[in-house]
């Protein structure tokens, strides 16, 4: 019998992971897009304050004054940057580790989903910020409250996103599965763990963003160390150069942790198709 | 003594708004290493056979019966090809074929043999590390099939597998499939709604009836095991295919 079935060259169209569905002209001046608005805003900055000196320092504190902030702060920044960054990241990685143990046990066991399922949703609305006084009250000024704050955070993410992955996942693959011999267990482990990796991988970049938030929030209101306790401390004598430092401080760990994740998620999800 | 008995199986759908008879008082045996092919028009109910015998639902009366067995649940003896995409999109195409001995506890050298051998025979081997998403329809299909082999089942239940491919993929998926069963005979029911496609690759062509699904008739395909593809050229395929297409206007026409 003559082979017919020579396999097919794959699919053209299968564009290469991390592109967009932005025609090849406009894919290329992206980045470059983005560079020249982060430059343009950073030369009107400065243009606005030492070129012209538009706005006054305390409004808007100039380039230079930020560099003298950084000079004066030295080891203190990076230990409040440190301090922040720690909490940020044990909170963020302890609180999603939970919501997605929780989350698959939900979806796995219906009894577990009505059980836990009214107090997700009633807590889920509240923003974590507004538990800060029991926080307090709790667990005292110390890193116990805030971890908590940054946990219970990103655990919301996460539970509800998994448990809404895995309802999601095609019954077609279930049965598949079933069909092939894998037992309850093994549907568990082998297929809907690994079809809802991207959809953890995205709370886990919300979460992290989240996690920010929240725990700079918390030492707003007292801490011994922090970004949030420094942003605190200089706003009480109008030192907003040190303040923009903060702000910026926490956006450049925001953008270096999202990267981190979306280098891995894009590494470990390179199978799924894009969209 | 026959592989499957289906006797009297009757499945009705209870939702919300209404009550739907998907299969009345089916019955239909099938033997060991045979191929029936079931063809009837979309909506009579062909899935829901499919998937009773799967075990994935149970008949709401009548009895499934296979070596002697009541079908229960789903098993590894019964491997079914899926008609939408039911590839895994997060395992490479090996990993794929490999997902039947890894679940059943065979490991090494012996599973990395069947899968290289099954991929070999649907014309895969070339890319066994590769994402699916890579792949073509028609590729995708035989992984599927490939999938269903390796994991070594009794019986194979392909739910029209091939009806969203076009006719030259389609083609090379029955030589495909006829080079798998040819080297391990199985038995094999086969949905479609192709005649051409059930003509060809079976001994049997069930004709089902509309809504709710009864077998209509049951047409004995004489061609012997070494079917070319110009065989449906042949007068007598034809017709064979005009006959069964004239009994499935004639029931559509007596149900309307
Ligand atoms: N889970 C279900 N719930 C309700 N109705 C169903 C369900 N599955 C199938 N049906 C109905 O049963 C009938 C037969 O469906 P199906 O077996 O999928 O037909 P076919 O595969 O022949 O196209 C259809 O009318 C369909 O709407
Ligand atoms: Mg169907």
């Amino acid at each position: 019998m003559a082979r017919l079935d020579a396999p097919n060259p794959p699919v053209a169209d299968a564009s290469p992971p991390g592109t967009s569905r932005l025609p090849a002209s406009d894919r290329n001046f992206g980045p470059l897009i983005s560079i020249g608005v982060v430059a343009s805003l950073l030369v009107a900055w400065w243009v606005v304050t030492t070129g012209t000196e538009t706005v006054t320092q305390l409004y808007l504190p100039s380039p230079e004054s930020l560099w003298t902030a950084i000079t004066t702060l030295n080891t203190q920044l990076l230990a409040d940057a440190g301090a922040t960054l720690g909490r940020v990241v044990a909170s963020w990685i302890g609180g999603s580790a939970l919501g997605v143990v929780v989350g698959l046990a939900m979806a796995r066991a219906r009894w577990l989903m009505y059980a836990l399922n009214p107090i997700i949703e009633a807590v889920r609305p509240v923003p974590p910020v507004a538990l800060i006084p029991f926080v307090i009250l709790w667990f005292g000024i110390g890193d116990t409250g805030k971890l908590f704050l940054g946990a219970l955070a990103c655990f919301m993410v996460m539970v509800v996103n998994t448990t809404i992955a895995a309802g999601n996942v095609p019954p077609v693959y279930l049965r598949a599965a079933r069909s092939l011999g894998a037992d309850d267990g093994n549907v568990y482990r082998s297929v809907v763990l690994p079809a809802i990796v991207p959809e953890i991988l995205s709370g886990f970049r919300i979460g992290s963003a989240l996690a920010f938030a929240v725990v700079v929030a918390a030492e707003f209101l007292g801490a011994d160390a922090g970004i949030g306790r420094l942003i605190m401390q200089a706003s009480r004598t109008l030192n907003t150069s040190v303040v923009l430092l903060g702000t910026v401080c926490i956006a450049l760990m925001a953008v270096i942790l999202d990267q981190v994740i979306s280098r891995i998620s894009a590494y470990v999800t390179r199978w799924a198709a894009q969209h | 003594m026959a592989k499957i008995m289906i006797d009297s199986v009757s499945k009705e759908f209870l939702t919300a708004r209404k009550r739907t008879v998907a299969l009345n008082e089916t019955s239909l045996t099938i033997e060991d290493e045979e191929i029936v092919c079931v063809v009837g028009p979309s909506g009579c109910g062909k899935t829901t056979l499919l998937n009773l015998i799967a075990g994935f639902i149970r008949p709401s009366s009548g009895t499934i019966i296979l070596d002697d067995r009541e079908v229960a649940g789903p098993s590894a003896e019964r491997a079914v090809v899926f008609q939408s995409d039911a590839v895994f999109p997060w395992l490479t195409v090996a990993d794929n074929v490999a997902f039947g001995p890894r679940m059943q506890g065979m490991r090494g050298s012996r599973r990395a043999e069947r899968v290289e051998r099954y991929l070999d025979l649907v014309g895969l081997s070339d890319f066994a590390g590769t994402y699916p998403k890579e792949l073509s329809g028609g590729m995708r299909k035989r992984v599927d099939l490939a999938r269903a082999y390796t994991s070594g089942p009794d019986v194979l239940l392909l739910d029209e597998p091939f009806g969203a491919l076009d006719l030259f993929t389609k083609e090379n998926m029955w030589t495909a499939l006829k080079r798998v069963a040819e080297a391990e005979p199985k038995t094999i029911v086969f949905v479609t709604h192709d005649i051409e496609e059930a003509l060809f690759l079976g001994h049997r062509v069930v004709v089902m009836t509309p809504r709710p699904a009864r077998v209509h008739s049951v047409v004995d395909v004489p061609f012997g095991a070494d079917r070319a593809l110009d065989l449906r050229a042949e007068p007598e395929f034809q017709a064979l295919r005009m006959q069964i297409a004239h009994s499935l206007r004639e029931v559509h026409d007596g149900a309307a």
